[in-house]
């Protein structure tokens, strides 16, 4: 069952306990409240007897002490009923707070490692990084208040870029592509080296929107089509086909032609996407926030390692767990977008490649690492003393191909 | 062996079925063989059935944090309405007084029926008044199950609101209460974001910051009997410090301060656990009057940031208050995914070496990449090799290709490289040019 249902279930337990309470209590007392507004009419309409009778002062019949006893008590007893139902939803309670903390971990501090977060030039580090994600986020304000409230100095340029990509991202979403195409000209030659089709891209929104807006106005419509003539790799020169195809249907209606899937699709997240990508990478920032990335990532390594704590407490293998601080005891699964470096693991010592013990590549093509070569070419060395045979070369594990060491090729990833 | 296999079954790459039996080691075959048929034991831990998954890590104080406000709601209801029952109570009794009398007035009768029947009216309206609060502290509850159902429902938005309010979180566990409340509205996570605790907080500190005592010892005294289970000094060092500054004030307000020491330390319960501090304090008294020759430890207790580090201890105290975790999961998190994405190429300072950063990666960022530098390395226990040029994974459909450099790139990017130059490749990273042919295959297993 799902986590959170059960603490649903709870929660939707005390709710109707409440809502009884009002059902019941509430009317309980407005009850006793009528009995006893009754009972002062009746009383009043006596004394006014009594008194219009000049009988001096009324006073109470035995009967009337009676009832009136009766409905004391009954106050004091809704009284005391609506308090007691209250105090009854505890049990409820409790047991809420107890599945809150059964079903979740309380303390969830896996890495443990202080030195990384705390201290002020770290805490500052952390706000820079949080900042970089509202410059990010186009929530300057905040940024900059953070930066006040946290005594960081931050350098202004450094919202810059953001700033220039927010306004164009935002015009985008406005339907707007001039801000846009502008960056795309001003910037034409490093996307033509990233052979990016932005530019390609904005016209041909730019055109789509012509033609759905005012498909009567040819004359604007074949005049922008001009536009496409720079545009000359066989890709586009195919879309720029169709895109002239539509012209045809100007009169017949874009929609029950067969290019209706041109102005149908979502060209505008596509295009917002292709310029996200193309200016971060012109401007030499990552095209994710790093700390979305980080936090995503680390949210999803949490609970694995948290796993692997309780398992290897369960099965008093704690140790490994404390002394390995140069490495995480276990993999997380990196989905591959996150995948940001080739990692090595020499498939023989099962130990990643560092820079004193990088990959090799065998003549045959195997990688092993510069440690496992050297183990096999010491104990070949070994076996062949034995055998006195004359050569030194070490066959690779992986196939039957043999090579002398000194020929192994340096790998870099 | 069995390590590596409890490792893959939490990875998820293995079943438990996968399993093949050893006979050396009864133990964990019983445990991998039959998870659910184990007899649990009432206070054993979780059993492998019961693996927390991202949102049972990760959560607890996101239901905790409002369970406790409502717990604490709940309460305070319970005594509003008792204090109105009783109120009835008086009400009925005094009506029972003269009833027993012998002769009663009838207009006296009346009156004390009008009084008790204010008294009910009373009661009813505190009573809905306080079941309307306590439901509406439920339904913050409520709230916060909501939306950590979209967790399944609607991923990506669950995880961009859960990195807003993580960090709305962690500014206001900073303090920086303004930019954490800005935030909140402005990433429209106010719900999620405990901000009445916070705000609450924010204005004790505020006072402490001006040097008074009074708010934070009122909330010491609203929040006793959690802050006596929690053992904690808070209330000590707050009259500590009223002594100190009376201390302070010089020779005129040392009778004050004894008097006043002599006031509250002594309605500390256990005063034996204060003692060296009260000595210390004290003692303040004697080697004030020679400045000049007052030591260290004194020192400190008469220095200004003594009101700074008071402050600290109130965020402590409130943050165990409201069950939040210890650390600030925002934290947490960050630590654990630096690490998780932490290799040797991160924290290569010399080129050289064949180790670079990549500007997509978080842990390279410059900021980032000073935090994780204590954090361990990821685990990596099979190659994943990356393509420089494109990004993308190589495998099967993409083949490592090396060049005679030594240098690897992927298959397409070479081919793709090779086609708009005639053949001819050229390392990014070296700016060597070779013939396309020259580039040979590379197997990793």
């Amino acid at each position: 069952m799902d986590a959170c249902s059960g603490v649903d279930i709870e929660l939707d337990k005390v709710q109707a306990k409440f809502t009884a309470i009002r059902q019941s209590s509430i009317p309980g007392i407005d009850e006793v409240l009528q009995v006893l507004e009754a009972m002062k009419s009746d009383l009043q309409r006596n004394a006014a007897l009594v008194e219009s009778e000049e009988m001096g002062t009324a006073t109470l019949s035995s009967e009337q002490k009676l009832s009136l006893k009766l409905a004391a008590t009954k106050a004091k007893d809704t009284a005391s009923k609506v308090s007691q139902q209250h105090r009854d939803v505890h049990p409820a309670i409790s047991r809420l707070g107890k599945v809150i903390d059964r079903v979740f971990t309380q303390d969830f501090n896996v890495i443990n490692c202080p030195e990384s977060l705390e201290g002020p030039d770290k805490t500052s580090k952390v706000v820079e990084a949080i900042m970089e994600h509202l410059y990010r986020q186009g929530l300057l304000e905040v940024a900059h208040r953070l930066a006040e409230e946290a005594h960081v100095q931050v350098k202004a340029e450094k919202s810059l870029p953001f700033l220039e990509m927010n306004s164009v991202l935002q015009s985008l979403a406005d339907k707007n592509v001039q801000p846009a195409l502008q960056w795309a000209e001003k910037h034409r030659k490093q996307l033509e080296e990233r052979h990016s089709h932005l530019e390609y891209k904005l016209h041909k929104l730019q055109f789509l929107e012509l033609l759905k807006q005012c498909p009567e106005n040819t004359r604007a419509l074949l005049e922008y089509s001009r536009k496409f003539q720079n545009f000359r790799s066989t890709e586009q020169i195919k879309d720029i086909q169709k895109l002239m195809g539509c012209l045809l249907f100007l009169n017949y209606g874009i929609d029950r032609s067969p290019y209706r899937d041109l102005v149908n699709q979502d060209l505008w997240m596509d295009v917002g996407e292709t310029f996200t990508k193309d200016a971060c990478a012109l401007m030499g920032l990552s095209m994710e926030s790093p700390l979305t990335v980080c936090l995503k990532i680390g949210c999803k390594a949490i609970p694995v390692l948290l796993n692997l704590k309780t398992m290897m407490v369960q099965q008093h293998v704690g140790e490994i767990w404390t002394s390995s601080k140069t490495e995480l005891p276990i993999e997380i699964d990196v989905s591959p977008e996150h995948l940001y470096h080739s990692r090595f693991t020499c498939p023989i010592l099962r130990q990643q490649s560092t820079e004193k013990n990088p990959p090799m590549r065998l003549n045959c093509g195997h990688v092993i690492s510069k440690e496992a070569l050297a183990r096999l070419a010491i104990s070949t060395k070994y076996k062949s003393q034995l055998r006195s045979l004359e050569s030194s070369k070490v066959k690779c594990p992986y196939c039957p191909s043999e090579q002398i060491p000194s020929d192994a090729k340096r790998l870099f990833l | 062996m069995i390590r590596d296999h409890l490792l893959l079954l939490l990875s998820g790459s293995v079943s438990p079925l996968d399993y093949t039996p050893n006979v050396n080691q009864p133990r964990f075959i019983i445990m991998l063989q039959s998870p659910k048929t184990t007899p649990k034991s009432k206070d054993a831990p979780q059993s492998i059935a019961a693996l927390v998954n991202d949102l049972t890590a990760l959560e607890h104080p996101t239901l905790k944090v409002p369970y406790e406000v409502f717990n604490k709601k709940y309460r305070h209801s319970q005594k509003v309405i008792d204090k109105e029952q009783h109120a009835v109570n008086s009400a009925v009794d005094e009506m029972e007084k003269q009833l027993m009398a012998s002769a009663t007035s009838i207009p006296v009768m009346v009156n004390l029926l009008d009084n008790m029947m204010e008294r009910l009216r009373a009661l009813k309206r505190k009573t809905s008044d306080s079941i309307d609060e306590d439901c509406a502290a439920v339904r913050a509850c409520k709230t916060r199950i909501a939306h950590l159902h979209t967790f399944t429902s609607d991923t990506p938005s669950f995880e961009k609101r859960r990195l807003d309010r993580l960090m709305v979180e962690h500014c206001f566990r900073c303090g920086y209460y303004d930019s954490a409340s800005l935030l909140a509205r402005k990433t429209g996570v106010e719900e999620l974001a405990n901000l009445d605790i916070f705000m609450a907080a924010q204005e004790i500190e505020a006072s402490l910051m001006r040097k008074e005592t009074d708010q934070a010892l009122a909330w010491c005294n609203e929040n006793k009997s959690r802050l006596k289970k929690h053992n904690s000094f808070l209330e000590f060092y707050l009259r500590q410090q009223e002594v100190i500054e009376l201390i302070k004030k010089g020779r005129k307000s040392c009778m004050d301060a004894i008097l006043h020491a002599r006031r509250h330390f002594s309605s500390f319960d256990d005063v034996r656990q204060y003692e060296r501090d009260i000595q210390k304090t004290m003692t303040l008294l004697a080697v004030l009057n020679k400045p000049g020759d007052i030591e260290n430890p004194y020192l400190d207790l008469l220095s200004e940031a003594r009101w700074t580090w008071l402050i600290e201890e109130f965020r402590r105290e409130s943050v165990k208050m409201y069950q939040f975790s210890p650390d600030s999961a925002f934290s947490v998190a960050l630590q654990a995914g630096l690490s998780a994405l932490k290799t040797q190429n991160c924290v290569s300072k010399n080129p050289e070496d064949g180790l670079q950063r990549n500007k997509d990666c978080p842990v390279c960022q410059e900021c980032l990449s000073a935090l994780a530098d204590p954090l361990p390395f990821a685990h990596c226990s099979q190659s994943r090799l990356v393509c420089y040029i494109t990004g993308e994974p190589l495998d099967e459909s993409n083949r490592p290709m090396m060049l005679p450099n030594g240098y690897v790139y992927g298959e397409k990017a070479l081919h793709l490289m090779a086609s708009e130059d005639h053949g001819i490749v050229t390392c990014p990273r070296t700016k060597e040019v070779f013939k396309i042919s020259e580039a040979q295959r590379v197997f990793v297993m």
